[in-house]
């Protein structure tokens, strides 16, 4: 399987260093959404910097930016989360 | 063995002289690595251990396999301390997170014992209801904190049972700790990285700023110290 990457952008960086193993882009993307919600969680911004200024970059291993989420863009779920969720039945992974 | 190692645990190190001696040539010695399984849901208790240091998980195993942290216990504490009132199933997987060295009791010695001592069953009785209060907040904590804060909160406490700001604890331990994804981890990791708080390599987080984690952790953090050092105060039961 593909390693995937998902870093933070703004006016600096926030990287995943390590990576994740995940099928296939569509998996990739429905993964950044769900780190975007768990981070976003009863929570405003990052460094000082509202979620809206921030950017997550998908990137494959040679550093090839895939996708790019806005977190301004990704509903906030504030319903309390737990455990590995991925893709639960029925989740459209494009808007 | 004299009872100075056994008193490393704070737990037996609360009990008087005279209930330490009781238990004491029933007390052996192990060590564990990480890793290492003490009990697995469901088993019936047969023995009590009281970590010196180093630091047990209790685990959550759902149904498809996923695993999640619901409780901790260091030096401070012990693991099936409630066998001693009578025969108890474990209903969490114990898994040695952080290694270290045990005193550690046969579970029908345990509650021969118990059964003799009053002060013994006091001990019980209070640090099985501490863990009650502690699991209520826990339980709370994670429906209405974010993530950043209660990973700052993780991180205070393992410091506190471990007593180092050395933890050697991997990215895939901390997301299981908090029921978040690894990714998320790392991120929120990297933010208190590039803040001073911590610093992060390979396996192992070290906390740089104490005082920048305790004005950024939840509330809980504050709360469970209360009722861990009302709970241990040092009394001589």
């Amino acid at each position: 399987m593909p390693m995937y990457y998902f870093c933070l952008h703004d006016s600096e960086d926030v990287v995943d260093a390590e990576g994740t193993e995940l099928p296939d882009l569509d998996a990739a993307r429905n993964h950044a959404t769900q780190v975007a919600r768990e981070l976003m969680f009863k929570r405003d911004g990052m460094l000082e910097r509202s979620w809206s200024q921030w950017t997550m970059w998908v990137r494959d291993h040679s550093g090839e930016v895939l996708l790019s989420l806005q977190l301004g863009h990704v509903e906030k779920d504030n319903r309390p989360t737990g455990g590995d969720q991925s893709n639960p039945a029925g989740t459209k992974n494009s808007p | 063995m004299d009872q100075l190692r056994h008193r490393e645990n704070r737990l037996l190190s609360t009990l008087s002289r005279e209930t330490l001696a009781l238990l004491e040539p029933e007390l052996k010695e192990t060590s564990a690595m990480q890793g290492a399984v003490f009990l697995e849901p469901g088993d019936s208790i047969d023995r009590v251990y009281f970590p010196q240091s180093g630091m047990i998980s209790l685990l959550i195993v759902s149904r498809e396999g996923d695993t999640v942290e619901v409780s901790t216990v260091g030096r401070e504490g012990a693991l099936g301390l409630h066998r001693g009132l009578g025969g108890r199933r474990s209903f969490t997987r114990a898994t040695v997170q952080i290694p270290g060295r045990f005193s550690t009791i046969a579970a029908h010695a345990f509650e021969r014992i118990s059964l003799n001592s009053a002060s013994l069953r006091d001990m019980i009785t209070l640090y099985t209801e501490m863990l009650l209060e502690e699991a209520l907040q826990l339980a709370a904590c994670n429906a209405i904190h974010d993530a950043s804060s209660r990973l700052c909160r993780w991180l205070l406490q393992c410091a506190d049972h471990i007593n180092s700001p050395q933890l050697p604890l991997t990215q895939e331990f901390l997301a299981q700790m908090l029921g978040v994804r690894r990714t998320t981890v790392t991120l929120l990791a990297q933010e208190l990285q590039k803040r001073g708080a911590v610093k992060y390599s390979r396996g192992k987080m070290t906390i740089l700023n104490r005082k920048m984690l305790e004005d950024d952790a939840c509330e809980c953090y504050e709360v469970m110290q209360r009722q861990r050092l009302a709970f241990n105060p040092g009394v001589n039961w």
